[in-house]
């Protein structure tokens, strides 16, 4: 009896995070159901011309941006993995940058790289990666590339900085080591396939579901995310534009499909990731490195060296447009923008407002993410060793939907599921932190449970043999253990909050709620007829992008041989 | 899992609009009970991003009435009616502010607009004439006219009729904010509509074969794509549009912001012009209407309303108001003498069928 209901006592908090993570979703459907009279599976089956063509642009897109991704990422990591201290940890950080700037700045950046290139930038702006595509997705392509490379990075260079390479030299003794495609099929698609495979599906899965990246450099395009984003907000009106609801279930429930494949190659390759991993002393690694190719010294500076430039340049560039502004008679330097967005004359909202408003958000989100991550991870981590693969596979599958599902939908779900249970909330302040807890919940899932997986139980099991409680088995052992990847879990979800576009976007449409991306798109969106308004967007992304940029460098540091097998 | 799946899809399927509220729709206004938000003492506007609420103005309207104001940004006008509909008759907002004649009808024929008591006395009569069936439910606190705009620099030979666009030599040049998806859109689908009669939907098949650039916003289409504008000095400028649907006034405010300098030029071709008015409404359902009406008032009182050319581009209200002649901001705007406005009698059914067929054109 005790130990059922120790078990319920368990499962309640699932529960609870599954009518979370799932209620909106459920609510949405069942309204988009309801007013159009067609069922998801129907509306998915029977999608229109636009949203046939709106999926298989992001399909393409995203599938491009993932093998561009990897044929970038393979040589840099490389090159990183046999490059010395402590250039190897600077070239790391700088390179790292994109992972966690908010996809505005980045648009913002590139828009100022495009500027820079003169009429250069602006035929590569035209440009179409296919005649339908639209304008601008081969600058879109580009920086879908720039946003995921670190990631590739984070991936891939752990394993090649910690594979012990007398493996290798071993192999190269045996039959099937004596030609390069030998050694690429028994040595490295062993210990890098997995981990490409588990980036690429990663990369896949965010240019797929990229929504200001494209909103900005590629504005006629259609990709699913844009058009659950954009048109979502007229669904499920009963008799309200019922093509539109039509359209919006059918494109959701596709997304949901294409994602959830995705992200089942990205749960399955990340297991065998983790187990691909090994370690020997760096310095071993680095001289089995240096006797091949990468042994050339101004081959890994180019290729660092390009790659850490190819980081920061549209970084540097926002900074460099915040103080340029138009005049009649050409460019000039100015500060007018930096006023303009400090008075704050968009909607009232003052550049600080915003910032002090994005962090409250942020914190909050991490104080929810973390112990929820943490949660889900120990739940499918403890399924996992008590042999329950199919509990433990249904846990990580929960823990990733918000990454499947698109928030169009769960704004959607999320506004008509308060406005019938619980109208007083949509006004609430924690609106926007759950919304973005919610979304992160997989990053801190995916971060702690690689760590909770290379922790051996024999330490809890040994504190237990010596007499030791629960609590203090967690504070003496566990924790200590899992502090670092709970650290950089903490500043993945805080980072990823404070450049949250998309959800908040929708969100903020209820509450009287600013972010710093917010502000951004806001400034960008106003008509820019007086000449101080562009330069006002780049001043508050030079605050956001520096803000997460100092945060990324800081766990740089944290995460450097501290944690592994994780983003 | 395949059992799993199965077991979610029919109780989705069983549960079908069990969540939601009751579907229906009320014909009859003098039914229709709206759910009273509760009153919290701040007053919550639901807006796009006007300019002219400035931290100012609202402090002004506080300072003067003692009354909070919270302002919820939407994306649009569009954007406004569909939180306003989705919301239905249990509002979580006062006051409805940047609805156009085109977009207000619809949520007045779901009962969802209160009747207000704002004294229009000392507005413009032209747009309380134009604006006759809709002044009752909306205050009009701006307003402006929807024209084609030329690239002077670009184009030689200005077009004379909207079948000039349909030549070879408009094919990919002329940029149109869809009609679906914007305010400006929607108006200059007005407009052909009001305009062209029975030639409109021709002039559409014969436009769309033509290869324009439609894009979602105005933004997109002005800023991005039109070779005459402000955009030419943007990041990302494509400028493959020597002609785009947006403001009679605009080339007025591109000169008003670059010491009397434009390229730009805007052309009243016939089936082409709409008279935008743009409304503040207090909600069916608001809170407090009291507070909700003195807002609207101190929007179109003289000191406030005066600022609209300056702080939100576009005409004040006003009796007797105009653009400013500074810098050649009212020189290069053009008034066209024929506009359509509004519906032009037409019901709100009728123009979603209108913009369903537009939809399906567009799908080809």
């Amino acid at each position: 009896m005790r130990r059922r209901r120790a078990v319920l006592a368990e499962s309640l908090p699932l529960f609870g995070l599954a009518l979370v993570i799932l209620g909106p979703m459920i609510v949405a459907v069942d309204r988009l159901w309801a007013v159009t009279g067609t069922s998801p599976i129907a509306a998915a089956l029977d999608l229109s011309p636009t949203g046939q063509q709106a999926l298989w642009t992001a399909t393409a897109l995203a599938t491009l941006a993932a093998v561009g991704t990897i044929v970038l990422g393979v040589p840099v990591a490389f090159a990183l993995a046999a490059t010395p201290d402590p250039w190897r940890r600077r070239f790391r950080a700088l390179i790292a940058l994109p992972f966690v700037c908010p996809s505005i700045v980045a648009a913002v950046g590139f828009l100022a790289l495009m500027d820079l290139l003169g009429e250069g930038g602006q035929r590569l702006r035209g440009m179409s990666v296919w005649p339908e595509a639209g304008p601008g997705t081969v600058v879109l392509l580009v920086a879908m590339v720039w946003f995921n490379l670190s990631l590739a990075v984070r991936v891939v260079e752990p394993s090649l900085a910690r594979a012990d390479p007398r493996y290798l030299e071993q192999l190269r003794l045996l039959p099937q080591g004596q030609t390069l495609a030998g050694r690429i099929q028994a040595w490295w698609a062993q210990l890098l396939g997995p981990g490409l495979m588990a980036a690429a599906g990663l990369t896949f899965t965010f240019a797929f579901t990229s929504f200001a990246l494209v909103r900005w450099l590629a504005p006629d395009t259609l990709t699913l995310e844009v058009l659950l984003a954009e048109q979502g907000s007229g669904a499920g009106i009963p008799g309200y534009r019922v093509d539109l609801s039509r359209l919006v279930l059918g494109a959701a429930v596709a997304q949901a499909a294409v994602l959830l494949i995705a992200v089942s190659v990205i749960n399955a390759m990340q297991r065998r990731h983790a187990f691909a991993l090994d370690a020997a002393p760096s310095e071993a690694v680095r001289s089995g490195l240096a006797s091949g190719l990468w042994g050339e010294a101004w081959l890994r500076w180019t290729v660092c060296a390009s790659a850490a430039a190819f980081a920061v340049l549209p970084l540097v560039l926002i900074g460099v447009g915040s103080v340029r502004m138009r005049t009649p008679e050409g460019w000039t330097m100015s500060l007018d923008g930096w006023r303009r967005a400090l008075a704050g004359d968009a909607g009232g909202v003052t550049l600080m407002e915003a910032f002090w408003s994005t962090f409250h958000t942020a914190a909050l989100t991490v104080a929810l993410a973390v112990p929820a991550g943490w949660y889900l991870a120990t739940q499918v981590h403890r399924a996992e060793r008590e042999g329950r693969a199919r509990l433990a596979r249904i846990i990580d599958l929960l823990a990733m939907v918000p990454l499947v599902v698109s928030g169009a939908m769960v704004g959607l779900g999320s506004l008509l599921g308060l406005l019938r249970f619980a109208p007083g909330m949509l006004a609430s302040p924690w609106l926007l932190p759950v919304a973005h807890a919610t979304l992160v919940l997989p990053i801190v899932v995916r971060v702690l449970l690689p760590a909770m997986r290379q922790m051996s139980p024999d330490f809890e099991a040994c504190a237990a043999t010596l007499g030791l409680g629960p609590g203090r088995r967690f504070a003496l052992v566990r924790w200590p253990m899992l502090r670092p990847a709970t650290v950089v879990a903490a500043g993945l979800a805080l980072a990823f909050s404070l450049g949250e576009f998309g959800a908040s976007w929708i969100v903020v449409r209820s509450t009287d709620a600013s972010t710093l991306a917010v502000l951004v798109d806001t400034w960008l969106a106003r008509p820019g007829f007086d000449p101080t308004t562009r330069p006002a967007a780049m001043a508050v992304a030079v605050v956001l992008g520096t803000v997460t940029m100092v945060l990324m460098v800081f766990l740089e540091r944290w995460r450097e041989d501290r944690v592994h097998g994780g983003l | 899992m395949r059992s799993l799946f199965m077991v979610a899809l029919l109780l989705c399927a069983s549960l079908s609009g069990c969540l939601g509220e009751d579907l229906l729709l009320t014909e009859d206004c003098s039914e229709f009970e709206a759910t009273l938000r509760e009153d919290d003492g701040v007053l919550r506007v639901l807006t796009y991003d006007i300019a002219s609420l400035s931290e100012e103005f609202l402090q002004d309207f506080t300072n003067e009435t003692g009354i909070e104001v919270e302002l919820i940004r939407a994306d649009d006008a569009g954007s406004i009616l569909e939180q306003v509909l989705l919301y239905g008759g249990a509002p979580q907002v006062d006051v409805a502010l940047g609805l156009d004649g085109s977009y207000l009808p619809f949520a007045v024929n779901r009962c969802l607009i209160h009747l207000h008591g704002v004294d229009l006395t000392g507005l413009d009569g032209a747009v309380l004439e134009e604006g006759a069936s809709l002044t009752d439910h909306g205050v009009p606190f701006d307003h402006g006219y929807i024209c084609l705009n030329v690239d002077g620099a670009v184009v030689e030979t200005m077009p004379t009729s909207l079948w000039n666009l349909t030549e070879d030599e408009w094919t990919g040049k002329v940029a149109i904010p869809s009609p679906l998806s914007s305010s400006p859109g929607r108006a200059f689908f007005l407009a052909t509509l009001q305009g062209l009669g029975d030639d409109a939907w021709s002039w559409w098949e014969a436009m769309l074969l033509n290869e324009p650039i439609i894009t979602t916003g105005w933004s997109e289409a002005y800023e991005i794509h039109y070779s005459g504008g402000y955009g030419v000095w943007e990041e990302g400028h494509i400028g493959d549009a020597a002609a785009t649907v947006s403001y009679c006034h605009s080339p007025g405010v591109e000169a008003y912001y670059s010491d009397n300098n434009t390229q730009s030029t805007a052309i009243a071709l016939p089936g082409a012009v709409y008279h935008q008015i743009e409304y503040g409404a207090v909600l069916a359902g608001a809170a407090n209407t009291t507070a909700a009406e003195a807002f609207l008032a101190h929007l179109v009182s003289p000191e406030a309303n005066a600022q609209m050319p300056y702080e939100n581009l576009m005409y004040s209200v006003l009796e007797g108001a105009d653009l400013p002649e500074t810098n050649g901001y009212r020189h290069h705007s053009l008034v066209p003498e024929d506009a359509a406005a509004a519906l032009g009698g037409m019901d709100v059914a009728t123009l979603e069928v209108m913009l369903a067929n537009f939809s399906a054109l567009l799908e080809g």
